[in-house]
């Protein structure tokens, strides 16, 4: 019973959450801005984001630090969320912050293979310290991939990267540990799912999470092939997410097999995801596939009568306009003409 | 009805054009029309002993003359060189050839002067004579045959007209006229859609920069500054004299006033300075040190600012560096406070502090030494900034009270001399003449007269309002007292044309009845009378008028239907009174309901008879026979309509069946033949072209026939069949009212006054609504689209405070 009732909560809220997201003209408006000032003042001033930039001054704010102020927002959503969260249920909600800790360690391999782990004190959130389940201040201090897995000791995470250890004076595999987490992320969730819910809700926590990891998968395939046409097979199967596959494994290797971008297109158009895509779409696959997660999250939050459903479908769209907004931070300013950012965008009417 | 107009041209010299632009205003009459309508071929003012606009042609002309291998001489040579005013001078003579140049070029110009030229050939002597004389002047041009069977109405008129060839359009040739009304004759030929040939300039608009908008922009600007409320109407307006100053007085007050504000800008803005010192100390307040002196230190370097509270937790990882970091207070976001570090590590810390999102504060100069002291010094700056403020404050409204008075008549002056200015739009001129057309009611001619009794140099002519074919007369409704509101509806459908019949008097009569009988009720029309009048008396909108109309209706309706605020017995001891059993009409009873909806359509069925026969006259008015006869909303739509009402009347009351053959051919099949043939009927009564259309073909012609065939006899049930939300509404009333007194009897006492109360609220706000809805739809689509175009021009008067 109780269950239910917070259940609800949480489903209204998301969907009332969501009457303040960005409109279509907001967009716009922040397009045409002529510098992160302006669009930092016009976040401040007319949007949700109001809230946390309240105390900030636009005239003088860093890129950086705005962009960390909108995934701080994006957190309290989740944090408002779940207040009304007092079910046991609370492992489903969870694999928010695990998608958080992975980043955290994906980042730091980053950094460490750029030689410049020092930077990660500058850049991890504090303000999710509390929530997840390693130190973020002792990973600032690691300087090797061991001491990373020294950080992250009592977390599931070091199995998964445990075989992944670099050779000495080597780089460590970013793809495979990218990779293995998140193979490891979307496994707990899928089991969590099957777990936890049952009937409608699995059905459509399944469907959404299915067409997200099919469309990694492909986004992955696609750019094998055209930035390394004579990738072995090997590779491909390093790059792909396990999880909840549901396209036969025959048309994937049709994807994988296939010789050029042609070849790829042929294939693609022969299997299920053939409806979502059109060649000139791969210009910009990263927002098509964007694009379909977020058709696909919004129809969800509209329709669906379950929390979990309503929450990842609301988390999805809060990510999809965190990304919108960072991009037109940076074609702003990097002076893009708004039409050109525009094509990078999801928007509502797209 | 539609007010006769008439057409008024004011000529007169131009220095007196502001003037007369004002006794225009003034008069509240004067609808004025824009010349560009007129320009173009009015000729103009020009005479020729005063300036030859051909001039520039005669070059070409004789170049071309000498080319074709003709003399210009060859042609005087074959007049019979008859002189009437003795021996020619050498000006008379030149004259004669440049007129015989000018014909040349225009032979060379135009084909059609080709036949001109042939013409004159034979008849040279004769305009030769005219050219000849000093005090004629002569216009050639082209008079469309129309115009020309209407010069014997101008037969007092001081000039004649010679047709030298025509066709079947026009007629070609010139008119002579004399040196002094050659202007006011030019007006009447260009009137008359006389082109005149070859002429170019004339009449030009005046385009002039309005010199008093830039006065104006500065004056709402000193409004702006000294707060005054800019209104037109509180004050009267300067006289001549004194606006001749204004100019002047407005810099002055203007410069004034400005140095006083800008100093006034100048100290709030160090206020403002101040006060952000302020805060800065009110965060920096727990520092016990001498600002002076830390910014003094030599070994040691020290930035003031904020840091952001999750910056500041990861301080810690950079322990090893050589900086200190001091937080003096922090809220939820920021920590404010110092870093101290050495001059020869700042750099390497800045960029730390960058990279950790920390912001500079800049120590303003007014903070001088401890922060408490620093703040004292500071506060007392402001408090004097603060005097300083008020004493300006006070100036300025002294200076603003000292010319007030003058400021606003002033702007009242200005206004109007502006707005004058701007009608200026409306004025043709020539040289130093001007020209106004426009249009006024013909009973108001005498007091427009008067208006310009003492303008010198003026001619004021009043002609009938068509004219001038190429204006379009304004149409003015005039409605008594009862009809007057209800121009309202009609403007929202469209502006009658000025040849048609004002609809407002018919629409005015059935919607009042209309509403009375849908919303029958004595109470509640009383309710919906007395709203309207508070929204007239209060608002002044024009609209309460009308409630008030329907509202009285409504109420003798109710009368009639016995029904007080839903309540339908509390009439009847009135009945009795006068004698009658119960009250006349029970509404709800079956035989009731049946009768109202056969009234209801048959109502309809006169009102649509009305609204034809409306038609008939219009089109008979215009002389337009398509629509008067041949239409289906002309006599033939009549004749249709009623022949099918009769018979099926007839059959409904238990009389002969008047469905016969030859009733069925007379009355059904003859006029929807004349309908669908009404535009080639048209054509061929009108003579302006054959049986068949010219551009479709026959099959084309059938089908679009045949279809507008089909909707007419379909809009015939249709509109008809509409009226029966007439009766449906009388019903849904009485239905309504009983919901609410059912509700009502539900109730215990309070409760059932109160549901009483708020039923009938909802009853006149949601059915009242409705229902006028509903009438105007009525009169709109079922009366209005047989009876009335609504393509007239609206009569707008330039007011003193309009346009």
């Amino acid at each position: 019973m109780l269950d239910n009732f917070s259940g609800n909560a949480i489903m209204t809220k998301a969907k009332a959450m969501y009457g303040s997201h960005l409109t279509v003209s907001q967009y716009r408006e922040l397009m045409n801005k002529r510098s992160v000032s302006e669009i930092a003042a016009y976040l401040r001033s007319e949007t949700q984001y109001g809230d946390v930039l309240k105390e900030v001054n636009p005239g003088s704010i860093h890129r950086g630090q705005l962009e960390n102020l909108l995934r701080e927002s994006r957190f309290l959503q989740y944090r408002e969320l779940m207040r009304y969260n007092t079910a046991a249920k609370t492992d489903y909600y969870h694999y928010f912050i695990a998608e958080i800790e992975i980043e955290q360690i994906l980042r730091m391999i980053r950094l460490l293979n750029m030689g410049t782990p020092e930077q990660y004190v500058l850049q991890y959130p504090r303000f999710v310290e509390r929530y997840i389940s390693f130190r973020m201040d002792r990973m600032a201090k690691a300087k090797s991939f061991d001491d990373m897995l020294n950080v992250l000791e009592g977390t599931l995470y070091p199995r998964q990267l445990a075989g992944l250890r670099p050779k000495p004076g080597e780089l460590i595999d970013y793809t495979r540990c990218e990779t293995a987490l998140y193979n490891y992320y979307y496994a707990e969730i899928e089991a969590t799912v099957r777990r936890c819910f049952h009937g409608g809700t699995r059905n459509q926590l399944n469907e959404m999470f299915q067409v997200h990891v099919e469309l990694i998968n492909i986004r992955n395939i696609y750019r094998l092939k055209k930035y390394f046409p004579g990738a072995a097979p090997d590779m491909f199967q390093k790059s792909f997410v396990s999880a909840w596959r549901r396209v036969p494994s025959s048309d994937m290797e049709r994807l994988t097999d296939a010789g050029d971008e042609a070849a790829f297109f042929a294939a693609l158009n022969q299997s299920r995801y053939a409806k979502y895509f059109e060649p000139k779409d791969f210009e910009f696959i990263e927002s098509r596939v964007k694009n379909i997660r977020y058709q696909s999250a919004k129809r969800h939050l509209h329709f669906t009568g379950a929390a979990p459903v309503a929450f990842t479908a609301y988390m999805t769209l809060c990510e999809i306009e965190l990304g919108n907004i960072v991009s037109i931070i940076e074609g702003v300013r990097y002076n893009v003409a708004p039409a050109e950012i525009q094509k990078i965008l999801i928007l509502p009417n797209d | 009805m539609i007010e006769e107009m008439s057409l008024v041209r004011l000529y007169g010299e131009t220095k007196t054009l502001d003037q007369v632009l004002l006794n225009c205003m003034g008069s509240g009459q004067f609808h004025p029309e824009h010349p560009a309508q007129l320009a173009g071929n009015v000729g103009g003012f020009a005479l020729l002993s005063e300036e030859n606009p051909y001039k520039p042609m005669l070059a070409t002309a004789r170049e071309i003359v000498g080319a074709a291998g003709l003399k210009a001489a060859d042609f005087l040579e074959q007049g019979d060189g008859e002189e009437t005013d003795g021996e020619e001078t050498e000006q008379e003579k030149s004259l004669k050839k440049e007129a015989l140049d000018l014909l040349l070029d225009f032979a060379n110009k135009t084909e059609n002067y080709t036949q001109l030229i042939e013409k004159l050939q034979s008849f040279s002597s004769e305009f030769e004579k005219l050219f000849a004389c000093k005090y004629l002047k002569i216009r050639f041009g082209r008079l469309p045959a129309e115009s020309f069977a209407k010069l014997d109405q101008f037969s007092g008129e001081k000039f004649h007209f010679f047709s030298l060839t025509s066709d079947q359009h026009y007629h070609w040739g010139f008119f002579v006229t004399t040196e002094e009304a050659v202007a006011e004759v030019e007006d009447i030929f260009a009137a008359l859609s006389f082109h005149m040939e070859g002429k170019e300039g004339g009449f030009t608009l005046l385009s002039e920069e309005n010199p008093y908008r830039l006065i104006l922009a500065n004056m709402r600007e000193v409004a702006e500054m000294a707060e005054l409320e800019l209104e037109l109407t509180a004050h009267e307006a300067l006289d001549k004299s004194a606006a001749e100053e204004l100019d002047k007085f407005i810099l002055t007050f203007r410069e004034e006033l400005m140095t006083l504000a800008n100093r006034r800008k100048q100290l709030e803005d160090l206020a403002a300075k101040s006060r952000e010192s302020l805060t800065i100390l009110d965060r920096l307040n727990t520092l016990d040190a001498n600002f002076d002196e830390l910014f003094d230190w030599e070994y040691v370097k020290i930035r003031f600012g904020r840091l952001p509270v999750d910056s500041f937790a990861k301080l810690d990882y950079y322990a090893d560096k050589l900086f200190l970091f001091f937080s003096l207070s922090n809220d939820k976001r920021y920590h404010w406070g110092f870093f101290v570090t050495t001059p020869e590590a700042m750099a390497e810390v800045e960029d730390i502090f960058a990279a950790l999102y920390f912001e500079r504060v800049w120590i303003p100069d007014t903070i001088r030494g401890k922060p408490e002291a620093a703040r004292h010094t500071v506060e007392n700056d402001l408090s004097q900034m603060k005097n300083e403020i008020a004493d300006l404050d006070q100036k300025i409204s002294a200076l603003v009270q000292e010319n007030k008075a003058f400021f606003l008549r002033a702007y009242v002056t200005l206004d109007q001399l502006n707005r004058s200015f701007e009608m200026r739009k409306y004025v043709g001129v020539y040289r130093e003449s001007f020209l106004l057309t426009g249009f006024i009611p013909k009973r108001e001619e005498a007091n427009f007269a008067s208006l310009f009794m003492g303008v010198h140099n003026l001619t004021l002519t009043f002609q009938p309002h068509d004219s001038d074919k190429r204006l379009q007369t304004p149409t003015k409704l005039r409605n008594n007292w009862f009809c007057k509101p209800f121009e309202m509806f009609v403007d929202m459908y469209g502006t009658p044309g000025y040849n048609e019949l004002d609809p407002t008097a018919f629409l005015a009569v059935t919607y009042t009845l209309l509403f009375g009988v849908m919303f029958g009720d004595l109470g509640q029309g009383a309710a919906i009378a007395g709203l309207g009048l508070l929204l007239w008396r209060m608002k002044r909108m024009p609209f309460g008028k009308i409630l008030m109309r329907i509202g009285a209706c409504s109420s003798l309706f109710g009368l009639l239907y016995g029904s007080v605020f839903g309540l339908e017995d509390v009439l009847d001891p009135l009945y009795r009174a006068l004698g009658f059993a119960s009250k006349p009409v029970h509404i709800m009873e079956p035989v009731t309901i049946n009768n109202l909806l056969m009234v209801a359509v048959g109502a309809g069925a006169v009102l649509i008879i009305i609204s034809m026969i409306l038609n008939i006259i219009t089109g008979v008015r215009n002389g337009d026979l398509e629509r008067a006869v041949f239409s289906n909303n002309g006599l033939a739509g009549l004749v249709f309509y009623g022949g099918i009402l009769a018979g099926i009347v007839s059959m409904l009351a238990g009389g002969p069946n008047l469905f016969t053959a030859p009733y069925i051919a007379g009355f059904i099949v003859l006029p929807v033949l004349v309908i669908f043939f009404k535009e080639s009927l048209g054509r061929l009564v009108e003579k302006t072209g054959g049986f068949l259309p010219e551009n479709d073909g026959v099959g084309s012609f059938a089908v679009e026939g045949f279809f507008e065939l089909f909707e007419v006899v379909l809009s015939f049930v249709t509109n008809t069949l509409s009226f029966l939300r007439v009766g449906g509404f009388v019903v849904s009333h009485a239905g309504m009212m009983g919901v609410v007194l059912t509700l009502s009897e539900m109730s215990r006492s309070t409760g059932s006054v109160l549901v009483l109360i708020v039923g009938n609220v909802f009853v006149i706000a949601l059915e009242g609504f409705i229902v006028g809805i509903q009438i105007l739809r009525l009169e709109f689509y079922e009366l209005f689209s047989h009876c009335f175009e609504g393509q007239g021009k609206p009569y707008s008067p330039i007011g003193s405070n309009s346009q």
